[in-house]
């Protein structure tokens, strides 16, 4: 299958009836640059309506790994040559939790300023959890950016009964703070 | 009179469970008639029956800790409330029920900073929690707003890693970053006369406590006055440092990393040098080269 382009959706549970788990992955480069790779971060957000997460404790990254629901939850060793996975049981994500939303930001940290803009590549792309076959994978996403500092990269999205995937690449110059605003978390 | 189970009202999501968690801060006499009452061995489905209508006619009452007592409880509103727990139709209840046997930790029971707040801490209410995500994104800034003392003072800070490393960080001296060879440090000191210290919030985890101490060089001792700013992202706490008594140093906020939450907390303990601010804490596996500075 070729790569998705941003906008692209695929009906995953449409075209794979059996799939009851997906393992989301991100890959990245960033290079020599060896302090945006340190501080770059992937985020979950579980959402109830567009650009809404539900709350604070449905933000899944590395300072906390599941959701409260524990359908979602980071690996903290990715796999397969993803740099971050989430594993997603679909058949427990709560009937509120209608779009759940992978992002990848660059902590501002105390040291100099990096932007996704320095990546080489970025992509997402999504695995079957019973088998780790991958299903779809984006385009590379980093040509597009530069002063970017957090990047949606893709969303699974109830529709019909079922799950669609959809390649985002939505970037916040603003970083996790924009986007965090975004999502109505506070910070 | 005990309410039917099943119209009791159902434990739908952890923030639920957290709630009646909260038992612990009720006082203990009132669980502790409840257990002896059911006979031990009698019938022990029958023991697991009057748990939950106990519970729900006080919830402050149930055991959230015991998982054996949970189980059945979580199980019990399914059935009443939908249809069958059938298959794959209906997971959001049936499933996640089951799975609520490992929750996130029990919440700290301390004040949470309101939503892009600013908060002060004082002697009445001395401590603050940040949620995971205030503790884990950007960085946390700790600086000396301070009037007394002049140039002659500095902020520090002893620090302990959760590989078991600690030390101390003392700007004024030729590390200004922490640990001495991390490649990323984790503490940075920064700004003008030596007055501010942040915490890489990418690395909390890193981090298990610390003490952030003001102190003058010249070990003269100083009326504290002003006070101490922490920020993050969205967040502000004021420390204030009046009821301090004079001292040549003054631990003045401890921090502590649980389970990815920083706990901070506003001491205001005087002590004659750095050093012994440090030792007050515990920190007492730090090689002084004297009662300021640590060996490089």
């Amino acid at each position: 299958m070729p790569p998705m382009k941003r906008g692209a959706n695929v009906a995953l549970t449409r075209e794979i009836p059996s799939l009851t788990g997906v393992v989301v992955g991100v890959r990245w480069d960033a290079g020599r640059e060896h302090v945006l790779e340190a501080n770059l971060v992937m985020a979950t957000l579980l959402c109830d309506r567009p650009n809404h997460a539900i709350s604070d404790d449905h933000f899944v990254f590395f300072n906390q790994l599941s959701s409260p629901d524990l359908s979602v939850h980071q690996l903290e060793s990715a796999l397969a040559g993803d740099k971050e996975q989430i594993e997603i049981d679909l058949a427990t994500v709560p009937a509120e939790v209608t779009r759940i939303v992978i992002a990848v930001y660059v902590n501002d940290g105390p040291g100099a300023r990096r932007t996704l803009g320095q990546l080489r590549s970025c992509t997402v792309r999504v695995l079957n959890r019973a088998d780790h076959a991958e299903l779809v994978t984006s385009e590379d996403l980093a040509p597009a950016l530069s002063l970017e500092t957090a990047l949606t990269l893709g969303e699974m999205y109830r529709h019909e009964g079922g799950w669609k995937f959809k390649v985002l690449g939505q970037g916040y110059a603003d970083g996790i703070t924009a986007l965090a605003r975004d999502f109505g978390l506070s910070l | 009179m005990t309410p039917d189970p099943t119209t009791a009202r159902p434990r739908t999501d952890l923030a639920f469970l957290s709630v009646r968690s909260a038992r612990a801060l009720t006082p203990p006499p009132a669980p502790a008639p409840a257990p002896p009452t059911p006979t031990p061995t009698a019938a022990a489905p029958a023991v697991t029956e009057p748990v939950p209508r106990a519970t729900s006619a006080s919830s402050a009452l149930l055991d959230l800790d015991d998982a054996p007592t949970a189980a059945p409880h979580t199980a019990a509103p399914t059935p009443a409330a939908g249809p069958a727990p059938a298959t794959p139709g209906v997971p959001a209840s049936g499933a996640t029920g089951a799975r609520r046997l490992d929750p996130s930790p029990p919440p700290l029971r301390l004040a949470s900073l309101p939503t892009g707040g600013r908060l002060m801490l004082t002697p009445a209410a001395p401590v603050v929690a940040l949620s995971r995500l205030a503790s884990g994104v950007g960085t946390l800034n700790v600086e000396a707003a301070v009037t007394s003392g002049g140039d002659d003072l500095v902020l520090s800070c002893a620090y302990a890693l959760a590989s078991g490393q600690s030390s101390f960080l003392n700007p004024d001296s030729s590390q200004r970053t922490a640990p001495p060879d991390a490649r990323l440090p984790v503490l940075t000191a920064s700004g003008e006369r030596s007055r501010r210290l942040s915490i890489d919030l990418r690395q909390v985890r890193t981090l298990s406590r610390a003490v952030f101490v003001l102190h003058s060089r010249s070990g003269t001792p100083v009326t504290w006055s002003g006070a101490l700013l922490i920020s993050t992202i969205g967040a502000r706490i004021d420390v204030p440092l009046e009821p301090a008594p004079a001292s040549a140093a003054l631990a003045a906020v401890s921090l502590y990393q649980v389970d990815g939450r920083l706990v901070l907390r506003s001491e205001r303990d005087p002590a004659g040098s750095p050093r012994e601010a440090c030792a007050s804490f515990g920190y007492d596996a730090i090689a002084w080269l004297d009662d300021a500075h640590v060996i490089a």
